[in-house]
């Protein structure tokens, strides 16, 4: 039995835990899996295909576009443009990609995508539930980052899965594991 | 011993730390920390040293020069850095945490230097998190001559790398769950 998946990939660090991540779970589970990429982002789109190599599992894939809502060091200001842009690309994307699973990890471009999502199949029921789950970057040991804190204080995410005791006593609803990057 | 210095800073621009690097006090405390060698990759951005400044924006480009007696290499990028990480004795990088979890998982002394200059400045947490733990020692560019320095008396504690599979079976386990 398999799960259809969306997987944001957020460039630099991001791309890199969430190939590792991913390099834990069985593959086969989860298929066909459709990534999400900043168009500007060609780094990810070759870590895709050296997760392929190095786990020795074929995947079943798709690489989807969407517009970067902010980049390292954009203004807040400008963010807030970038990311209403961001948002109304991903509105068809996820509803053409119908995901049942969607594992994000930061950074603010995985929001919209986590927002249409949840609006879409939680409150329109326009398509099938899915079920969101967040993994706090391994830099966070304090405080969740500020899409963490979003996903978590809004209950956006089923599940925010976090690295470091720190936080899982200071956000009580999160999973810790242990670290897993 | 290859006494080799490798610099990064990933694909952020962190000018002041590659500026940082080729100051004569801190090429001078390289020598007598017995090194010959450093790599830079420098990233973008314009940076203050006369030679970095004839290094193309290509990729791919390279340049190799001498300075204070050092052998100096520098790029802006490669697709991988495992080579240049591999043959290092020390890693000085940016607080990336793809750079010092890489680093740490070839068991390579490590110096990670926080960009004061970004606008979020969270990743001081990890840098200084690790540091707590013994695995890697950090800085800001004001304070680096005095932790270099400082290196050859830190004890490095053996790095326990993450594991993934953990999270695989968790979410094997949430999948499964109808709710």
């Amino acid at each position: 039995m398999s799960i259809k998946t969306a997987v944001v990939l957020g460039s630099g660090g991001h791309t890199g835990e969430m190939m590792k991540l991913l390099s834990g779970t069985d593959l086969n589970l989860y298929r066909p899996i459709d990534f999400i990429v900043a168009e500007t982002d060609k780094m990810s789109v070759e870590k895709v295909k050296q997760l392929e190599e190095s786990t020795n599992q074929k995947l079943e894939y798709q690489i989807n576009f969407i517009k970067r809502s902010r980049s390292v060091g954009q203004s807040y200001f400008t963010s807030v443009y970038t990311t209403i842009m961001a948002i109304l690309y991903s509105i068809p994307l996820m509803f053409k990609l119908k995901p049942e699973l969607l594992i994000v990890n930061g950074p603010g471009t995985c929001i919209p995508c986590c927002l249409i999502v949840f609006i879409l199949s939680r409150a329109l029921f326009f398509i099938p539930k899915c079920k969101i789950v967040y993994v706090e970057s391994i830099c966070r040991v304090k405080k969740l980052s500020l899409t963490g804190k979003i996903l978590y204080s809004l209950r956006i995410a089923d599940s925010v899965v976090v690295q470091w005791p720190e936080l899982k006593q200071k956000y009580p609803k999160s999973v810790y594991l242990g670290q897993l990057v | 011993m290859n006494n080799i210095l490798f610099v990064t800073v990933g694909t952020t621009k962190f000018e002041r730390l590659i500026n940082k690097i080729l100051e004569e006090d801190i090429l001078e405390l390289a020598k007598k920390l017995h090194f010959k060698t450093i790599i830079l990759q420098i990233g973008s951005g314009n940076h203050q040293d006369q030679n970095l400044k004839s290094l193309s924006d290509d990729r791919n480009a390279c340049i190799k020069f001498n300075k204070n007696g050092l052998e100096i290499e520098a790029y802006r990028y490669k697709s991988s850095l495992k080579d240049d990480l591999l043959k290092a004795d020390l890693v000085i990088s940016h607080a990336g945490s793809g750079s010092i979890i890489e680093s740490l998982e070839n068991d390579k002394k490590l110096l990670v230097v926080c960009n004061e200059d970004l606008m979020d400045n969270h990743q001081f947490e990890l840098a200084e998190k690790m540091a707590e733990m013994n695995y890697l020692v950090y800085s800001t560019c004001s304070n680096l001559h005095e932790k270099l320095k400082d290196l050859p008396n830190q004890n490095f504690a053996k790095y326990l790398p993450g594991n993934p599979y953990l999270f695989g079976n968790y979410l094997k386990k949430l999948i499964s769950k109808n709710s």
